[in-house]
């Protein structure tokens, strides 16, 4: 009954009738708001409450998405400008906090199940886990075809008939899949670490896998049969996954951001690691634009040959974002998943040109505070006018310098925050002269100019330390005194 | 410089202290009221930790932050401390 009501409410009111204007599904927000830039919230559409979507992945050639998660796997069709049309599912108790989906060809999607349950307690209930082959031909009755029985699936992507499986143990896994009901092991590959997302091969067969423990491990694929490990890449934090493109290489490092690296076979050369936004737990790449699925929203990036991806957009979703999909044959839009909502965002086919986002920071704000002063040192060769200061905070206004930074100055930024604004906040600069170039000046951590405490004569105190011996405040008249509230967990 | 504690017990500084081979004074604020005075709201359950307020000689704040920034503070003392 519950499959027939969500089919109903999908075709009543799905995103396939017109996007822009399909009302927020369930109670809660619509989860759209503010838009910074040029990313922006189209529509969202809840698959119901009991359902958490943890992976999304399309399928061009048949105009399908599929999300996999609590609940199950969820088919869509894509219509229209991003619309989903809900077609079936499959919710033979995929109740799994860590699931991926996978499309295989002939009409076959892979669906990682239950594989976190099975490391934290293994399958006590001797219920299945592992990766299920599925029939998605007629998505109105999707069934089981097939079945790689596997205790510690970390990730699994497919090419064509051809199953990769990371294992948490450290194992990389090939299958074969010519005959899905008889999944076939063609290779296992050892001496990774904590493997949990990997690339799909390019034309010469490498593929990288992002370890959370080794960083970045180049695998020659070339032969499926016998992957050969190479020498791992060091990255600047722990990866949660990886994308590819063309020449380059981007990592999501959790709360750690992004890490983007340039690539030629198995030589990767890092680019340096930005802030994503939030924590990065998942990235996808298509037609120049780099996706980043935060904690509590998604950022999007334009690809920058050579150099980091500059910073495009941003939305909160006020929910908890784990993954982002771009849509095939829609420039510049992507489908994510958040809790039990699919999200729409497009990102403006036009830029505002020749605005460049040059850089992000974060800037940690004591109570209070009201406002800061944030310094921009112009390390390229040409002037440097700053047109704009965002936060991804609401209110936050930013008095830019009136003139050009020439080349090597300092130039300062006021920022202002609304009354009762007190958390760290990520700030984004804007310049106009697309010459200053990415990665040409660095803004500091502000200082602050006003709150209610600074300048104020610190309260007088008297406290007994741990052995009973008072202090006063006052006995430390005439010497600076460094004074940390703290806590021992 | 000074440590304080206001959301841990006694038992739980001390210990903390005695890990930490900690030799700078360790304060108790039992009852929360000297965190009040600073605006630390202990019933806020936003409050952060640590919360550093650097002090001049006079005993005036200049400088307060909720995040560790270990190098902004070194700056700022060396500054202070130089002739």
């Amino acid at each position: 009954m519950f499959t027939a009501f969500l089919s109903s409410w999908f075709t009543a009111c799905g995103l396939g009738v017109n996007p822009c204007q399909a009302p927020a599904p369930s109670g809660h927000d619509p989860v759209i708001r503010d838009g910074h830039f040029n990313l922006t919230g189209l529509a969202s559409l809840d698959v119901g409450l009991l359902v958490h979507l943890l992976d999304l992945a399309t399928d061009p050639e048949e105009g399908r998405l599929y999300g996999s998660g609590t609940g199950g796997l969820w088919a869509f069709d894509m219509e229209g400008e991003g619309g989903l049309v809900y077609r079936g599912g499959f919710r033979e108790d995929i109740a799994d906090t860590y699931s991926r989906v996978a499309v295989l060809q002939d009409g076959l999607v892979a669906v990682l199940d239950r594989s976190t349950i099975a490391i934290t307690a293994p399958d006590r209930d001797n219920r299945f886990n592992g990766v299920r082959i599925l029939d998605v031909r007629d998505p109105e009755a999707i069934t089981q075809v097939g079945m790689v029985s596997l205790s510690d699936v970390s990730y699994l992507d497919a090419v064509e008939d051809t199953l990769f499986v990371l294992r948490h143990q450290g194992l990389l896994e090939v299958y074969e899949l010519s005959n899905p009901a008889v999944p076939v092991l063609v290779a296992t590959m050892t001496g990774l670490g904590n493997p949990r997302s990997m690339t799909r091969p390019d034309e010469e067969g490498w593929v990288f896998v992002a370890d959370g423990e080794l960083g970045l491990v180049p695998v020659d694929l070339s032969d499926p049969f016998a992957p050969v490990l190479q020498e791992p890449v060091p990255t600047a934090g722990s990866p949660v996954d990886i994308e590819r493109t063309a020449n380059q290489v981007f990592v999501a490092l959790g709360s750690d951001g992004l890490e983007s690296f340039q690539y030629a076979g198995s030589e990767l050369q890092s680019l340096g690691v930005q802030d994503s936004g939030g924590t990065a737990t998942q990235v996808a790449a298509r037609d120049g634009l780099v996706w980043v699925a935060n904690l509590d929203g998604v950022s999007v990036f334009r690809q920058v040959s050579g150099a980091l991806p500059a910073l495009h957009g941003f939305e909160a979703t006020d929910l908890f974002s784990l993954c982002v999909e771009p849509i095939p044959h829609r420039q510049g839009a992507a489908y994510a998943c958040a809790w039990s909502d699919l999200l729409l965002f497009q990102a403006d086919r036009q830029a505002r040109a020749p605005q460049a986002v040059l850089a992000t920071t974060e800037l940690h704000l004591a109570r209070g505070t009201l406002a800061a002063e944030m310094s921009l040192t112009n390390r390229g060769t040409g002037d440097l006018r700053v047109t704009e200061v965002s936060s991804w905070s609401r209110g936050v206004e930013g008095i830019l310098p009136s003139g050009p930074i020439e080349s090597g100055e300092v130039g300062a930024v006021t920022l202002e925050f609304p009354d009762g604004f007190r958390r760290g906040l990520e700030i984004c600069v804007a310049s106009t002269d697309p010459g200053a170039g990415v990665q040409t000046f660095t803004v500091t951590t502000g200082k602050e100019l006003g709150g209610n405490a600074i300048g104020v004569a610190a309260p007088e105190f008297s406290l007994p330390d741990v052995e009973r011996k008072w202090h006063s405040l006052s006995d430390y008249r005439g010497k600076p005194v460094l004074l940390v509230w703290f806590a021992t967990w | 410089m000074l440590a304080v504690g206001a959301d841990d017990s006694l038992a739980d500084l001390t210990s903390f202290r005695d890990e930490l081979g900690l030799t700078l004074p360790v304060l108790f604020d039992e009852d929360g009221s000297v965190q009040a005075s600073y605006e630390l709201d202990p019933a806020n359950a936003e409050t952060v930790y640590p919360q550093d307020y650097l002090l001049d000689a006079e005993g005036t704040i200049v400088y307060l932050a909720n995040t560790y920034e270990p190098e902004q503070i070194r700056t700022l003392l060396d500054e202070m401390l130089s002739p």
